[in-house]
């Protein structure tokens, strides 16, 4: 990396008027062709190329991080219950899968599955209840031959509370849990890690805990060709698929991790659809044909958590005149050019207990000033810094001008996002906020945020936080009435925003990239979606 | 001679031996914690805990690196702490595409290099010199990563000449002519910066010899030009050809890294920069160690060859 020189600005501008003046000559001199565009009937056969935005984790359900892994495993393996991903509005209704039907008790903690028939995981193993119980005991039974303590620890974010698994017949199972457990059901389909996706014990059996992310076999409508690490995952047509037969034969996806690349790569026609549009590129491949589909019900969100260590930032005051410091409508507006939606509380947009009128610290400099006055500090006494990757830096830079504006000295500091990770893994006291990427359409989001953000790093402990938020999210994690769940969890938001130990910030509502090429690809009311009922013109 | 070359290969052997205890030692020094990667933050610390047994990584430092050798000379490394796959399988693969990469991004630095300083050393002074010059000078101030986009943007997006990036035709079925074709534009991009530095070096070679003593000689007993420069300036200015390749690739290696991340090239560059993103040990150590030990065999092979080009040595004076 010594011998790089970087030049100086003028350069750069003077090369690139040049080079782009060179492009408008070779396009004036005739129109890139694209493919044939993809009709409204669906086609069967072709192949999808599907451009990532990161590189995945590990096809072993148990095992896997991050949303592009789920974007393949789901297809791979298939879950109990499962989400209808077919329109682009709405929260995505439960439905069945590898179970035809289920029942939940009164209370909320036992669900007995009725399984499908006949189905068998692509090795040709049965899928049945005992297949079930080898997945369960995996992450729940030490005493188990097969158990494997990386999936337990990823898994107990869904089955922490699990008090015991049934098999009854052939053909049913029961999971009964220490307290009521509404969002069950909403988990099991879930993505990003604890993925419940349903694996073949034989395969499990013959590669061994690290080999099933090799040889990933499940029941679903696509089984896996092979992955060449740093270049392609291959998933050909499940041809003895239980379900609807998939219009695609083949689906290949590509890790295409710059943003300029990707966005060629979709435009070269080298792949047919990409992840996380930068919002710069969204109008020119919109002005290129290309779909930008809006969705402004995606259960992703970004907000800034707290760093407890410093001790400006235990004092609920500052916090709270934080989030009345930042206008987040205006940084929706004109950082993301209204490609994303402000976020005023930590139930993002898509999350089944989502109310759009509730607002956590409204925009309020005056107000924000005076908490600071209030808590004892002059303005430009409180100091932090403001960690960010490099793509989040604008937002970043925002934050700070808002917080300048009441008297708070912000510095941002911006980290590649390899090295982000591990720098906010290692906090130190003059650090302050740091940015942050989840969200979920279940409503025990709540929980899982708060345990994230504000429980595992002692905010409880070092912070003025007042114990009701906690108090609040317990009473709606073991709540057992459906009807009452929806205000549960957002008293426990509104308890968690007086606390203000974080930062709802703002959701996208563009995110792919489609060509023209691609029939019937939905964006659902999901962090993934579903291939099987997508096609690609001949 | 055959003792010199011998004697330059065991020296290698403690090179190497300090090597990995640098590669190891450091990327252990660093604050980053593999359980704690970026990816897998969304963790409590007792689950973290929990991985970090399993994984071994509760043990002490020198137990890990002793397990650490022997995985690496038994099998190629371990176990990827992030994806659980020998780092053999995952390691290898990657360094052969970038071996892919570097052979054609070397072969344009030496083939274009070369030319271009002959060219500009023998037109010394005159119109085609200053062009040339001009264009050198421009061409290394260039950011790999700007010029890359413009390459992929000129050659792929608006005109359809040359594939966006990656290895293969996702649609079709590869084949060798396949694999040419992506490989110009990434081995373009990652040689510019090595291709001006050679040229600079051989038009000053050339412009020297064609001053030199010798060469007049020839001059005045009537050779003709072809004949002196192709025989006579062409040998003498070999030797710093040989020395300017073998270091440039070293920098091809490192540039390479940039390279591959905007031409989506599966190479040990995006391996590790993934595996720094997981604070993945095993497969950082043996990506750097393996490139770590190329430098030395390219270093070990360029001294051989200027050992061989020598004559001195070569008749068996020294």
């Amino acid at each position: 990396m010594k011998n790089l020189p970087m030049p100086s600005r003028h350069a750069a501008l003077a090369w690139t008027a040049v080079l782009a003046g060179s492009a408008l000559l070779l396009s004036a001199c005739g129109g890139s062709g694209s493919g044939a565009a993809a009709g409204s009937r669906p086609r069967d056969g072709g192949t999808l190329i599907v451009g990532q935005y990161q590189e995945v984790t590990q096809f072993d359900p148990n095992r896997q991080y991050s949303w592009e892994t789920w974007r393949i495993d789901r297809n791979i393996y298939e879950t109990l219950v499962d989400e209808d991903l077919s329109s682009p509005t709405g929260v995505p209704k439960i439905v069945p899968r590898l179970a035809t039907s289920w029942k939940v008790s009164d209370d909320a903690r036992t669900y007995t599955f009725t399984l499908r028939q006949g189905v068998k995981f692509s090795d040709g193993t049965p899928f049945d209840a005992e297949a079930v119980r080898f997945n369960v005991r995996r992450f729940t039974d030490p005493t188990f031959t097969y158990y494997d303590k990386v999936s337990a620890a990823t898994m107990s974010l869904v089955y922490g509370d699990l008090d015991s698994f049934k098999v009854v017949d052939d053909h049913t199972v029961r999971y009964t849990f220490k307290h009521p457990f509404l969002d069950f059901l909403r988990q099991i389909p879930n993505s990003g890690n604890a993925a419940s996706g349903i694996f073949s014990p034989a395969a499990l059996k013959k590669y061994g805990q690290d080999g099933l992310a090799d040889h990933p076999v499940g029941t679903g409508p696509f089984t896996f060709q092979e992955r060449v690490r740093g270049d392609h995952t291959t998933l050909v047509r499940n041809t003895r698929y239980w379900g609807a037969r998939p219009h695609l034969d083949k689906v290949v996806f590509k890790p295409v991790g710059d943003d300029q690349s990707r966005v060629a790569a979709l435009r070269s026609g080298a792949v047919d659809l990409i992840s996380r549009v930068p919002p710069d590129s969204v109008a020119s491949l919109e002005k290129a044909g290309f779909t930008v589909p809006e969705n402004t019900n995606v259960p992703q969100i970004i907000y800034y958590s707290y760093n407890f260590q410093n001790p400006y930032l235990r004092d609920k005051r500052v916090r709270q005149a934080i989030a009345q410091a930042v206008d987040r409508k205006q940084l929706a507006a004109k950082i993301y050019k209204g490609y994303a939606e402000a976020a005023t509380s930590i139930i993002n947009q898509g999350n089944e207990a989502h109310d759009p009128s509730a607002v956590d610290h409204p925009y309020d400099p005056a107000a924000a000033k005076k908490l600071i006055a209030d808590a004892g500090y002059r303005p430009g006494q409180v100091k932090f810094t403001i960690l960010s990757d490099t793509t989040g830096q604008p937002t970043a830079e925002f934050i700070q001008q808002g917080l300048k504006a009441v008297g708070i000295d912000a510095k941002v500091e911006s980290f590649e996002w390899i090295t982000y990770g591990t720098r906010t893994a290692n906090l130190t006291p003059s650090d302050g906020m740091y940015l942050g990427e989840w969200g979920y359409v279940a409503a025990n989001w709540v929980q899982i945020a708060h345990d994230h953000s504000v429980v595992a790093h002692d905010g409880d402990k070092y912070s003025d936080t007042s114990g009701a938020t906690n108090k609040a999210i317990e009473a709606a994690a073991h709540n057992a009435d459906p009807a009452k769940a929806a205000g549960l969890w957002q008293d426990a938001a509104q308890a968690w925003a007086k606390d203000a130990t974080i930062l709802p910030l703002l959701s996208f509502n563009r995110y792919y990239a489609v060509s023209s090429r691609v029939g019937g690809f939905v964006w659902p009311q999901q962090d993934h979606y579903d291939l099987s009922r997508a096609w690609v013109a001949s | 001679m055959a003792r010199r070359i011998l004697w330059r290969l065991v020296n290698v052997v403690p090179l190497l031996f300090v090597i990995s205890l640098l590669v190891f030692f450091i990327s252990q020094a660093g604050p980053a914690d593999p359980v704690r990667g970026a990816l897998s933050q969304k963790m409590s610390p007792a689950q973290i805990e929990q991985i970090r047994q399993a994984y071994g990584l509760d043990r002490p430092a020198w137990a890990q690196y002793l397990s650490w050798l022997k995985d690496m000379v038994a099998h190629g490394g371990g176990v990827s702490l992030s994806l659980r796959s020998p780092v053999s399988g995952i390691v290898f693969p990657a360094f052969r595409n970038t071996l892919l990469l570097v052979a054609g991004a070397t072969l344009l630095t030496v083939v274009l290099g070369v030319a271009i300083g002959f060219v500009a050393g023998i037109r010394h002074g005159r119109l085609a010199d200053r062009v040339t010059m001009l264009l050198v000078q421009v061409g290394s101030n260039l950011p790999i990563y700007w010029l890359g986009l413009i390459i992929i943007y000129l050659t792929a997006v608006e005109r359809r000449w040359l594939p966006a990036g990656g290895m293969h035709d996702l649609r079709g079925d590869g084949g060798f002519g396949d694999l040419l074709l992506h490989l110009v534009a990434p081995s373009f991009a990652a040689s510019l910066v090595s291709t001006l530095i050679i040229a600079r070096f051989v038009r000053a070679a050339v412009i020297e010899s064609e001053r030199s003593d010798y060469v007049r000689t020839y001059r005045s007993q009537g050779f003709g030009r072809a004949a002196i420069l192709g025989k006579h300036v062409g040998r003498n200015v070999l030797p710093p050809i040989v020395n300017i390749t073998g270091l440039t690739v070293g920098s091809v290696i490192t540039g390479v890294v940039f390279v591959e991340t905007i031409f989506s090239w599966p190479g040990i560059g995006s391996v590790l920069l993934n595996a720094i993103a997981a604070s993945d040990y095993p497969v950082i150590q043996s990506g750097v160690l393996l490139v770590a030990v190329t430098f030395v065999l390219v270093n070990l092979a360029t001294d051989v060859v200027l050992d061989l080009l020598n004559p001195r040595l070569r008749h068996g004076a020294a």
